[in-house]
């Protein structure tokens, strides 16, 4: 442990460091900066969030079906960005970056510097898909007047979320490397970008954006209803997180904390098969 | 004490070391000389548990590379060519990361790390950011990071690279006196007039395979050349391969 701890210090000492730098000022300036449009963007995101929700708590019948239409989707395409952010990070991490010679060449295990490396991914990948969904997920803990079950459920809700698709990514960039070499950058990119595609496609298709919009489509308002109330897939992370938010919106605690322990779960497993696919590469 | 036996590597088809078997003994320093893409590297990287052989196993004090990677690597102080490390570090934080993955004691390293720093004239840089060295002082960093811990083996890939003359009359020096202390260094180098000067023993490897391997007269006498210097042996043992190919 104490090892991985160790690993994990060329990433935190530079913190540190940012004040002796000698381009503090500017480097200073370029945060506040970025901090402060980073900022009005998340509060944006939050005022936008709550008035669609206020909009749509107001609408009788199908008020509430469209908030959890909007939250699943929602989910969906942060599992697409999570994912797609995570196959560009763990490439990187995993197999082009500039000090794993030096890393390898220390007495530490292999199956360590992974991990260290599965982390720091995992972090990179998914930090800001986490802050900038934060918003969105704290205005309907306000509009639909939750407690804090709602939050500390979300939060770890999320976690899993952005761990499982970090999982899934290394899996796939470990398995892709198997066959192309981790150095050939641009036909890798090119796959990537092919395959996120095909992700972000498969992820809006299956949430169904179409229906929500167009309900003349239906023959009746009952069939536009149960076509909205219609699940996403069940074999989708993003479903089982999209269960356990919507469980603890409408106040069912113990439906809630079963779809978190079916993700929690699934983080279980899919690290161990992650470890034991690390150590046989 | 270093024992490569049968160590080979194949990309592919290609072999890049083949069936290479070298002992180089406690105390010795050993030069491995080759022209570009003989593999040298390769063997290198091998030796320093970076890179899994195809066959072929590599002794480190004993300690099999592949049984015990972590025992074996800790016996060892590793220089690359083109070291990486990490820029928004100072230069003792360095010294401290590498410390801790080695195992090095607190107060081993508070007794021990300006002292390697003075010695590689470091020390008014320690809390300087890494960003903030020139290459050479990047090199002698690595060095000082290498020799912390007191290895028993130095492998060392083109030590003089980017070191300013006094540098590598230092390195030079240091390398004889860490031999004499029982360190065994492996050196691969291109600068030939190293080799000659610092090596007790040279090997000369070309396609993957090693061709020469002994003291400067040994390999003078192996080329036929009487009087020459390593350039011109070099060339001989390398051309003579070439040719051999060709028929």
């Amino acid at each position: 442990m104490n090892e991985v701890l160790t690993l994990f210090k060329p990433r935190i000492w530079p913190i540190k460091n940012r004040g002796f730098s000698k381009a503090n000022g500017k480097g200073n300036a370029r945060i506040f900066l970025l901090g402060t449009f980073g900022l009005l963007f998340w509060c944006g995101i939050f005022a936008v969030s709550w008035r669609v929700l206020v909009y749509f708590k107001g609408i009788e019948d199908i008020g509430n079906i469209l908030g959890y239409k909007l939250l699943s989707m929602m989910l969906v395409v942060s599992f697409a960005l999570l994912l797609f952010s995570s196959i560009l990070t763990s490439l990187s991490k995993l197999y082009l970056s500039r000090d794993l010679m030096l890393v390898h060449s220390l007495p530490v295990s292999s199956y360590k510097i992974f991990i260290t490396r599965w982390i720091d991914s995992t972090v990179d990948s998914a930090w800001m898909v986490i802050i900038y969904t934060m918003p969105v997920l704290i205005s309907y803990g306000i509009v639909y007047q939750t407690g804090l079950f709602y939050y500390l459920n979300t939060m770890i809700a999320m976690l899993c979320l952005a761990v499982i698709a970090s999982a899934i990514s290394t899996v796939l960039v470990m398995t892709a490397v198997i066959f192309i070499p981790a150095t050939r950058m641009k036909s890798v990119f090119i796959l990537m970008g092919i395959l996120s595609f095909v992700v972000i496609y498969l992820a809006i298709r299956l949430s169904q954006p179409e229906l929500l919009v167009d309900p003349e489509v239906f023959d009746t308002v009952m069939a536009y209803i149960s076509s909205l109330q219609t699940p996403s897939s069940p074999f989708l992370p993003s479903s089982w997180v999209y269960d356990s938010i919507r469980s603890a919106l409408a106040g069912t605690i113990g439906n809630s904390l079963f779809f978190t322990a079916l993700s929690l779960s699934f983080v279980g497993v899919i690290i161990f098969a992650l470890v034991f696919l690390a150590d046989a590469v | 004490m270093i024992e490569l036996k049968d160590l080979t590597k194949k990309y592919g088809d290609f072999k890049a070391v083949n069936d290479l078997n070298l002992c180089v003994k406690k105390g010795e320093v050993f030069g491995f000389i080759g022209p570009n893409g003989a593999g040298k590297t390769t063997t290198i990287k091998m030796m320093s548990g970076i890179l899994q052989p195809t066959r072929g196993r590599v002794f480190i004090s004993g300690i099999n590379m592949q049984d015990a990677p972590e025992k074996a690597k800790s016996k060892i102080g590793f220089i690359p060519d083109r070291p990486y490390l990490y820029e928004k570090l100072s230069g003792i934080e360095f010294l401290k990361f590498t410390a801790d993955l080695y195992g090095v004691s607190e107060k081993t390293f508070q007794a021990s790390a300006y002292r390697i720093l003075e010695d590689f004239s470091l020390a008014d840089w320690a809390d300087e950011l890494v960003e903030s060295y020139s290459h050479g002082m990047k090199q002698r960093l690595i060095m000082s990071a290498a020799l912390l811990h007191d290895p028993e083996v130095i492998i060392v890939d083109e030590p003089m690279v980017g070191l300013d003359p006094a540098a590598i009359i230092m390195v030079k020096a240091l390398f004889r006196k860490l031999a004499g202390e029982g360190v065994t260094v492996f050196m691969s180098t291109h600068t030939l007039k190293v080799a000659q000067d610092t090596c007790d023993r040279i090997g000369v490897i070309n396609k993957g395979r090693l061709i020469a391997t002994g003291t400067t007269q040994e390999l003078q006498r192996e080329a036929n050349v009487s009087e020459a210097d390593l350039e011109q042996v070099f060339l001989k043992l390398t051309n003579h391969e070439r040719s051999s190919d060709s028929v």
